[in-house]
């Protein structure tokens, strides 16, 4: 993960908490490692690179939610959107537009299948890329193994995704900065959570800029509306929030009932 | 931190009164007051002495050493925990806002002087300074008041008087990054405990200056009553804002946050005062007080108090009060943190908003032989914010 990641966690017992924190060390460096889009050792490049199509347990999983998740936005949050991001990189803004243009038909999850434990694409151009949920699916995982070893109170932020376990040990709920996005030094307003998740999604950051025409990391293959440049949505687990203030960023409008920040170009929080 | 300072009006007017009698005293006194909540509380110690020099020269000086500790309400940052949205490091740790007490503690040290001098007709001229000092405030006070008696038979007087106090107040400066009492490790104030001067750059030094004038007539009605009619007015400029209340701006937008309250440079009060004394036989007392005081800041403020004691015997003296102050609030006061955007002037300051207070009172005053005295004395304040408070004074008198 190239995000800043951080785990509080608030028991009795000192040396049982170093032993849960190595735990969920462990754990994010291994999904970190499992669904690197990048790397050629990963897991997933193996399976986008057609090397291999055994699903085990854990990414059939994630497969299956991802599929979802795709139903409930509308088409905003799809990890197939992962096929278009080779091409931003070319150096010319033509050439950029071109090789989207002949990618896009391959975009959108009706184009693999899971069965009997198998992935099965259509073609051999579409790609699945985790990024967009395997933070907070990290988050999530660290919770359950929190829960599984009984501490009852805990922050896990994975790059400004985060859990709040239970009440701090004064007895409030956890406060959380929501940070400017014209100005991320500073805080925009900030949000109590005990027991639930937020995430916060923001076009500012990681930008990728081609013969002057702005890229988002936020890659969806529908443009980006202007309206809103951060949306921090909370939701009962960290995938959720996350796709969610993801989709925020293209659709502020989308129905549903998660409480959610929206700050928009006049950084005004809605 | 600024405390109520002793008025000089008050003094005199206090120091007029002992003069009809003149005498040389001494007075130890001690004073506990406490607010609820854990708020202010003040335990200060005082000296007296009241000299005469012949017939036609009195001089008073007291003494006094407050120690203040609590804590006074004040818009407040809390802390977030963690943060979400871009990646790079929070400079400003910012969390919501909350009016909460923060906590202080301080020393004031003040002396007054006062000498009076008595004509031949008994008219009366008293100067006086007044001086106080503490860790963030400093105050000097020169007064003049003259009774003069228009009639033979002293049934009637009246009274002008001036004040000129000259306040020092050190404020948080830049170069110290701005820190306030209280924030983060900053148990010192200054880099420098000792630097009220402000030379060392911990902090800038603001003045403010105030003048009081006063004129009033006291008249005896009969042999049982008197009538006060007092007029004043107060002038003040300068550095008239509190340096440790802030106020929270734009509370609703990304601009949001927490400032230093901003009161004009100037005010301007006016007022009266009336007095009626009456003796109700030869044991009863009946004290009666109104005030009224309005003011540029949009603040009106009315008193009404009535005290009275009961001689018991000759050597015990009792005494019960009850006093009702009400106040508007000032113009540029609120309360809330989402009110203030970029007005010049804003203040969420308690004690400039709109309340009533009520007041009961007890004392005692015991002769314990014909040099020495005894005095205890006892109040409640409730005001309609919620604020409580008590205050305990005991003291002794010694006659020489």
């Amino acid at each position: 993960m190239t995000s800043p990641c951080e785990v509080h966690i608030y028991a009795q017992n000192k040396s049982h908490c170093d032993e849960v924190a190595k735990k969920i060390l462990l754990m994010a460096k291994g999904l970190e490692q499992k669904y690197n889009f990048y790397d050629p050792n990963s897991y997933l490049w193996a399976l986008n690179q057609r090397k291999s199509n055994a699903l085990d347990a854990q990414t059939k999983d994630l497969l299956s939610r991802a599929k979802l998740f795709y139903t409930q936005t509308k088409g905003i949050f799809d990890i197939t959107a992962g096929t278009l991001t080779q091409s931003r990189k070319l150096p010319t803004l033509d050439e950029v537009e071109k090789e989207m243009k002949r990618l896009e038909p391959f975009v959108g999850v009706e184009h693999f299948k899971i069965k009997k434990n198998k992935l099965i694409f259509d073609n051999p151009h579409t790609l699945i890329d985790l990024g967009g949920f395997v933070k907070e699916y990290a988050v999530d995982l660290a919770v359950k193994i929190l829960k599984k070893e009984k501490i009852l109170s805990a922050l896990v932020n994975f790059g400004g995704d985060i859990y709040a376990l239970g009440l701090k040990p004064n007895g409030e709920k956890f406060s959380i900065g929501i940070k400017n996005p014209k100005n991320p030094q500073a805080y925009i307003t900030s949000l109590k959570i005990s027991n639930e998740a937020l995430t916060t999604s923001a076009s500012y950051e990681r930008k990728h800029q081609v013969e002057g025409k702005v890229y988002s990391h936020i890659i969806s293959t529908q443009e980006l509306q202007n309206k809103i440049i951060s949306a921090t949505v909370i939701a009962s687990t960290t995938v959720e929030a996350g796709v969610f203030s993801t989709a925020f960023m293209i659709d502020p409008k989308l129905e549903t009932s998660l409480k959610r920040v929206l700050i928009n170009e006049k950084l005004e929080v809605l | 931190m600024q405390l109520n300072k002793y008025s000089l009006i008050a003094i005199l007017a206090l120091s007029n009164h002992a003069l009809l009698y003149a005498e040389n005293y001494v007075t130890v006194d001690f004073l506990q007051y406490n607010e609820n909540d854990n708020r202010v509380a003040v335990s200060a110690p005082s000296f007296g002495l009241s000299y005469d020099i012949g017939t036609d020269l009195n001089i008073k000086a007291d003494f006094v050493n407050d120690t203040i500790t609590g804590a006074t309400p004040v818009w407040q940052l809390t802390m977030a925990d963690t943060s979400s949205g871009a990646s790079g490091q929070v400079v400003n740790n910012t969390g919501d806002y909350v009016y909460k007490n923060q906590s202080f503690t301080d020393t004031r040290n003040a002396g007054s002087l006062l000498v009076t001098r008595r004509f031949k007709n008994r008219d009366e001229l008293t100067v006086g300074a007044n001086f106080s000092s503490e860790s963030d405030y400093e105050s000097k006070t020169f007064s003049a008041d003259y009774m003069h008696y228009t009639d033979a038979s002293h049934n009637r007087s009246i009274n002008l008087g001036i004040s000129g106090a000259f306040d020092e107040i050190l404020v948080k400066s830049v170069a110290n990054g701005g820190k306030y009492r209280g924030d983060d490790d900053d148990k010192s104030y200054y880099k420098d405990d000792d630097d009220y001067d402000g030379e060392s750059g911990a902090s800038q030094k603001e003045t403010s200056n105030t003048i009081n004038l006063q004129l009033g007539v006291n008249q005896i009605l009969n042999e049982t009553s008197s009538l006060k009619l007092d007029a004043f007015a107060v002038l003040s400029a300068g550095y008239l804002t509190n340096p440790h209340q802030r106020v929270v701006r734009n509370y609703n937008s990304a601009f949001q946050k927490l400032g230093d309250e901003s009161r004009p440079d100037k005010r301007t009060a006016y007022g009266v005062a009336l007095k009626h004394i009456m003796l109700l036989g030869d044991s009863v007392s009946l004290n009666s007080n109104y005030r009224y005081y309005t003011d540029d800041w949009q603040i009106q403020s009315n008193t009404l108090e009535e005290n009275a004691y009961y001689e018991v015997s000759k050597d015990l003296t009792l005494g019960a009060g009850v006093r009702y102050y009400t106040q508007t609030s000032a113009s540029f006061y609120n309360a809330s943190k989402d009110h203030f955007t970029d007005e010049t002037y804003a203040s969420s300051d308690e004690r400039l908003s709109q309340f009533d207070a009520l007041t009961y009172k007890g004392s005692l005053d015991y002769k314990i032989n014909d040099n020495l005295s005894y005095n205890l004395g006892a109040e409640f304040y409730e005001q309609s914010t919620g604020l409580k408070a008590t205050m305990i004074t005991t003291g002794a008198k010694y006659h020489f």
